[in-house]
């Protein structure tokens, strides 16, 4: 006797499927935080790249008549105590922050990366350098790396994106090393070298991608923490030196002049916050999106995928058991 | 256990000894002639010549190392650039005030630590949860230095409830020591202790879904004992472990609130000792914070075996 | 009749999950006497824990009993207050959980833990706690309790880890215990244990006992009662013997029908029941097994069938099953027990596709790098077998007996310390690296947890096609073809191509491992646990599968696992392994019928058995001993009822002892009366 179950879950719809990239993309839209990091994200870079045309000064004009005037008028943040409009400084202040903070972690980052996948491939010798070189890194605060940084290379940018580099990449390391040692353990990469599969397609096919989402996290979460560093940095005077604009270094000179100008100390950390917190929020929302199970609660939670096969249901708890509309072939 | 505790320190003494060497090796690495680095940029020849003899720049490089390491151990701080007087002597004054600000900050930012990620974790209210989560993700996002500057703004210089920098030694002047400390404490506190409640936060989650949390309940136990006994010991584990990365941003924190708050402590006389190029100081300490950081990590590590019966005791019984 | 210990009226569950609110219970009613054993039985989701649960008021954060009364000693637990029912937990009612590694809190000793229900309810003093504990402890059959109680749980085993959770949950002499899935994370020999332990307490504590549990095995032999159900709601609930002997509701006779167990022709395909349980969030109008079952009509779509019945036996079906003895389950008693003259067909006769040759494997200890010499453990030592062309070779046993290992080397995943293994006459360590990626295609692999076996960021399609191109086997288009024949050949259907892994139930996971297994067209598919994860009724529809894919493209199966039933149900010959050595292998059959070493049958007997009635002989006793350090001689001798001095100093080879089946054991057992002449020339009669 052939039993048919109804079909419950969008099994019949149209046969193309959306591509995994514009679905990690819309999922990260799908959710309040990382809508809103994006949106922010998005408008700090482009002022960034829009800069010379959006700031109303030139970052670097003086006017020593209005030395720390406040806001109104023709300065709207008032002017810092060279007289150079803060807003300016504040627009092109986002290229040093966007800069050392992207690169330097991309940099650092993916040299982490590598030589802990190295680590945890390889084990015996190799991995042991390898921790043992992390060790020493973690052991100097991020602070001192960049002035060790500075010492032999003298203040600036450079310095500064190093510092954060070196500092951030045993963090990498050590992540990567932890998440190659469980995949490699995992049942997935015992049947494909069961396949006959050779250690590079392993590691290329399974372990990259599966700790990719990890490693692309962590990125975004320590990027927030790297710009956050470099503006310390700048404060210390050690990064971008005046009269190039920094937030950081704006911070710095603003210190002296508390009580006579408080939006220019307060508009630069604001500005940073903000820049921090969008990123950490939508770090939180990438770890969502790319994990397969939620992104898909995700997009069928809105009737995203029923839609593009062709249905208006939404479905149930993925925890239970879905049903299935398949006439089993035993069934007698 | 002993021989996790034996691993491990043998593995912080080869992190050390690498670091010195790491230290050491910094002035080498910079364009330039040692000795005239060394020297001072407005050194005579011959002060030039007595410097390389001096610090043997002349020999091997090893025993170069050598030579500065055992001076080290044996108290001998170097000379310094700008004062041309011992090291001691400048480092001496600055322990005081960096260790007030660094101990007081690392208890108190233990206990926001602990306030914000137990606040979160154990009521399992959503409202609750996300609206501390959200407080403490403000406080490890925005810059130290940044709060300490509107702390300052809004506490020294509008309300002038406390000095607006500047350290006073409590032990000299109770009141306006004290006062001294609040702003920096409390900077450290609530940023190193936002970022840090977040591991407790998610420690503690971990534990009150636990099946042994079940059982105790399962044995009648409330939920406050279920939390004292059962919970707590357990969230503690992971917590130790994370706390040696949290000391690394507090030291760095402290280097820059240093900075911010005028405080005569080390942390200043690093970036001063940069700035004036006074390498030797520098070097030393450079060494200082490495050592306490590897120290406390070690000690870390056998907190955290202490606490964890399972590291402790690996043999059936 | 006495007075209900336990009364459980019309109760009603619901979780919170997301947006929308699950009923996991839905008008459940049953009663336990004193001194009653109760077993509730079901599929996973069928709401069962949940029952327990909502008694113990221990649900999970969003979960609330909406309505119904459970009168427990003439008080309503559902209308207490949190510190009242506080009262009743651990003190007049105990529980038991699954897994007691999870269970028990790592950083606090065993004593702190057991004495904790008496701290919390008792005003014992200290001395007075510590009596009682070492009495529990003594009476859970802890040995050496006063020295061990200041221990932790990790240094326990987990047989050991489950004594203590049962002591702690009785320390305070309830008058109920409620355990669920007590036996589920444990070995087959220690669950017999453990199992026989609660019985042997419920009497000599005069206590009630609910057994929540899926296996039906485990019913058939511990519990009094029993109610299946299904869906939320109780589906029947009878005398256990009578369930057994003539289920009436069609659920629990077609899970009956699917046990490997019942089959009555071994050769036949498992009955199996086809879909999957309802949404709980949406559940089905009327009855909720409807949709799965071939006598429903509109009647049962319609309307809620009521539970009624006379006497104890009641059951919510229209159309039950007919009272009289057609059920499946008496086909067992016609299975005919062969003599000896009816010995199967040498397997020699066919080609040998699989030889494994006096294999082993060591590692070395854990924790032995930095001082003192290394020590080895034998995960093998010393195994030997061959498996021939569509064949299965069944490999059983418990853990650390070295099954697992010995899959993984013949998959060539492992190379062995010391022996060979031969795939298709080739040795396969022999080769080179080439030789051997290209020998892989005729060795596969299948695991036991089908999510876990496929990497989550691949689809169905990639699953497939990945064993294809490392193989380089055709172009896209031919393997495009080549994917939808595998996806055919396992009842998939084309479009689940392009779904992920975890947009699939458990069963279509093992379907498609299957799928990847027969990619390469293999001569042999090691299948280390492949059905242990999934459901009763699931289990059935993948065995079939797999021997249906045997018929077709003869394949060999070595099939890992230590479910004895399924093994013997699948298996051509079955072979035995205790501690790294193969202790008996022989005709699946025979080795299960009438099996020749003691462990065999000790496994036998412990395996939770649904013929009701069954005898069973004494259990094995004792734990395992460690790896590292291995009984001198015969490594089962310290649990053995029948060693003697020469098991210690002889380590007894494998020999013939009947027909077809070897055994090493010096002194091997028959369970039935036979004359034959064993290969010592001794006459043995049991």
């Amino acid at each position: 006797m052939s039993v048919q179950t109804p079909s419950r879950s969008s099994e019949e719809g149209a046969g193309h499927r959306p591509r995994t990239a514009r679905d990690i993309a819309a999922a990260v839209l799908r959710q309040p935080a990382g809508a809103i990091g994006t949106v922010i994200i998005l408008a700090i870079v482009l002022i960034a790249v829009l800069a010379p045309l959006i700031a109303p000064y030139s970052p670097t004009a003086t006017d020593p008549n209005l030395v720390l005037s406040g806001p109104g008028g023709a300065h709207p943040f008032g002017t810092d105590d060279a007289g150079r409009d803060v807003l300016s400084r504040l627009i092109f202040g986002a290229r040093p922050a966007l800069m050392v903070g992207t690169l330097s972690v991309l940099v650092g980052g993916a040299v982490g990366i590598g030589f802990g996948v190295l680590a945890g491939y390889s084990r015996g010798a190799v991995e042991s350098i390898v921790m043992r070189i992390s060790d020493v890194v973690f052991a100097f605060p991020l602070v001192l790396i960049g002035i060790c940084a500075v010492i032999v290379l003298g203040p600036g940018v450079l310095s500064v994106g190093l510092a954060v580099g070196i500092g951030v990449a045993p963090m990498f390391a050590r992540l990567a090393r932890a998440e190659v040692l469980r995949e490699m353990n995992r049942d997935y990469v015992k049947a494909a070298r069961g396949m006959g599969g050779t250690p590079w397609w392993i590691v290329l096919r399974h372990v990259m991608p599966n700790i990719g989402t990890t490693m692309i996290v962590q990125m975004a979460t320590v990027m927030s923490s790297a710009i956050v560093i470099a503006s310390a940095l700048d404060f210390l005077g050690l990064g971008t030196q005046p009269p190039a604009a920094s937030w950081g270094n704006m911070l710095q000179a603003s210190r002296q002049y508390l009580g006579q100008s408080p939006v220019f100390a307060i508009a630069p950390g604001v500005v940073l916050t903000i820049f921090v917190l969008a990123v950490n929020l939508f770090a939180a929302a990438l770890t969502n999106a790319l994990n397969p199970r939620i992104r898909t609660k995700l997009l069928r939670a809105r009737g995203f995928l029923a839609r593009l096969r062709g249905q208006g249901r939404t479905g149930g708890t993925p925890a239970l058991v879905q049903a299935e509309s398949v006439t089993m072939r035993e069934a007698e | 256990m002993t021989r996790f505790l034996a691993r491990r320190g043998l593995q912080s003494l080869l992190t050390l000894f690498v670091a010195s060497v790491v230290v050491f090796g910094l002035l080498r690495l910079i364009p330039g002639d040692p000795a005239i680095i060394l020297a001072g940029a407005d050194a005579t020849p011959a002060t030039i010549q007595a410097t390389r003899v001096q610090f043997g720049l002349d020999r091997n490089i090893a025993v170069q190392y050598w030579t500065w390491i055992s001076a080290l151990f044996h108290g001998n701080l170097g000379t310094s650039f700008s004062s041309r007087g011992p090291v001691s002597e400048l480092i001496g004054p600055a322990v005081m005030p960096t260790l007030f600000m660094v101990l007081g900050g690392v208890l108190l930012a233990i206990v926001v630590a602990l306030a914000l990620g137990i606040g979160a974790a154990v009521p399992r209210r959503r409202g609750v949860d996300a609206g501390l989560t959200a407080f403490a993700s403000v406080l490890y996002g925005a810059p130290i230095f940044w709060l300490a500057l509107l702390a300052i703004l809004l506490f020294a210089v509008e309300l002038r409830w406390f000095p607006v920098g500047g350290f006073v030694s409590p032990f000299q002047d109770p009141a306006f020591g004290l006062s001294s400390l609040v702003l920096p404490w409390a900077v450290l506190a609530l940023a190193v202790g936002g970022s840090l409640s977040r591991f407790v936060r998610a420690a503690f989650i971990e534990e009150l879904e636990s099946d042994h949390v079940r059982l105790a309940r399962a044995k009648g136990a409330s939920a406050w004992r279920a939390i004292r006994k059962h919970v707590f010991r357990n969230a503690m584990v992971p917590v130790v472990t994370v706390f040696g990365v949290a000391f690394a941003t507090l030291l760095g924190g402290a280097v820059v609130l240093e900075t911010v708050f005028t405080w005569p402590g080390l942390g200043s006389l690093m970036i001063n000792s940069v700035n004036s190029r006074d390498y030797p100081t520098v070097q030393v300490l450079l060494l200082i914070y490495v050592v306490t950081f590897v120290v406390i990590n070690f000690l870390t590590d056998i907190s955290y075996s202490l606490i964890d019966p399972r590291i402790r005791l690996s043999e059936r019984a | 009749m006495t007075t209900p210990l336990l009364q459980v009226r019309d109760l009603r569950t619901e979780l919170e999950a997301g947006v929308d609110t699950v009923v996991a219970v839905d008008g459940v009613s049953f009663d336990v006497r004193p001194r009653e054993a109760l077993g509730i039985v079901g599929e996973s989701g069928c709401g069962k824990s949940m029952t327990a649960f909502s008694i113990m008021g221990l649900l999970p954060p969003g979960g609330t009993v909406t309505a119904g009364e459970i009168m427990f000693a003439g008080q309503d637990l559902a209308k207490m207050s949190p510190a009242q029912l506080r009262r009743v937990r651990g003190h007049d009612i105990g529980m038991v959980f699954q897994d007691p590694m999870t269970a028990l809190n790592p950083t606090m000793t065993v004593f702190d833990q057991v004495a904790e229900p008496l701290r919390i309810h008792t005003k014992m003093t200290r001395k007075q706690v510590r009596e009682r504990v070492v009495e529990t402890l003594h009476l859970v059959g802890i040995p050496r309790p006063e020295e061990r109680m200041s221990a932790f749980p990790h240094q326990f085993s987990g047989g050991l880890r489950q004594r203590v959770a049962i002591a702690i949950a009785l320390v305070c002499q309830p008058k109920l215990l409620i355990a669920d899935e007590p036996t589920t994370a444990l070995d087959v020999t220690i669950q017999r244990q453990i199992l026989e332990l609660i019985d042997d307490l419920r009497s000599r504590l005069d206590m009630a006992v609910i057994l929540v549990t899926h296996d039906l095995g485990v019913i058939a032999g511990n519990t009094d009662r029993v109610a299946v159900m299904y869906a939320g709601k109780i589906a029947e609930i009878a005398q256990t013997r009578t369930l057994f002997d003539a289920p009436r509701h069609r659920y629990t006779g077609g899970l009956f029908a699917a046990l490997p167990e019942r089959a009555a022709n071994l050769r036949a395909p498992l009955v199996s029941i086809p879909g999957t349980p309802p949404d709980l969030a949406h559940p089905p109008a009327g009855c909720r097994f409807a949709p799965r079952c071939p006598a429903a009509t509109d009647e049962c779509r319609t309307a809620q069938p009521p539970l009624e019945g006379a006497g104890s036996h009641q059951f919510a079906c229209i159309h039950p099953l007919p009272e009289t003895s057609s059920s499946p389950t008496k086909r067992t008693a016609t299975i005919p027990v062969a003599g000896y003259d009816a010995v199967p067909l040498p397997i020699g006769a066919r080609k040998d596709v699989l030889v494994v040759d006096q294999v082993r494997k060591d590692y070395p200890a854990p924790g032995s790098s930095l001082f003192g010499g290394k020590q080895r453990v034998s995960a093998v030592a010393g195994v030997s077998l061959t498996v021939a062309e569509s064949e299965t070779f069944g490999l059983v046993g418990e853990s650390g007996c070295g099954k697992s290992t010995i899959a993984r080397m013949i998959a060539a995943l492992e190379r062995p310390s010391q022996g060979r293994i031969e795939v298709l006459g080739a040795d396969l360590f022999a080769a080179s690296k080439k030789d051997l990626r290209r020998r892989r295609r005729d060795v596969q692999l299948m695991f036991q947890d089908p999510a876990a076996s496929m990497d989550g960021r691949l689809r169905a399609t990639g699953v497939l096609r990945e064993p294809l191109t490392i193989q380089g086997i055709g172009n896209r288009e031919s393997q495009n073809t080549d994917i939808a024949t595998l996806l055919d050949q396992v009842g998939l259907p084309r479009r689940f191509a392009d779904r992920y892994p975890h947009e699939l139930s458990g069963g279509q996971r093992q379907r498609l491992a299957l799928a990847r297994a027969l990619a390469l067209r293999p001569k042999v598919i090691v299948a280390d646990e492949p059905v242990s994860a999934l459901d009763v009724s699931i289990q059935a529809q993948i065995l079939n599968l797999m021997r249906e894919l045997q018929r077709e493209h003869e394949l060999s199966y070595v099939f890992v696992s230590h479910d004895l039933s399924v093994v013997r149900y699948l298996s051509d010959r079955i072979g035995v392994m205790y501690l790294g050595k193969l202790v008996e292998y022989g005709p699946a059959e025979y080795v299960y019928r009438t099996p020749v070493h003691p462990y065999t049958q000790g496994l036998i007997d412990s395996a939770p058995t649904t013929e009701p009635g069954a005898v069973r002989g004494e259990a094995i006793r004792g734990q395992l001993p460690s790896p590292m350090d291995p009984p001198s001689g015969c490594r089962f001798r310290t649990r053995c009822p029948r060693a003697q001095d020469i098991c210690a100093e002889v380590e007894p080879d494998l020999l013939e002892h009947a027909p077809g089946q070897r055994a090493a054991c010096h002194f091997p057992l028959r369970s039935l009366p036979l004359t034959v002449v064993g290969s010592e020339g001794v006459e043995r009669v049991s």
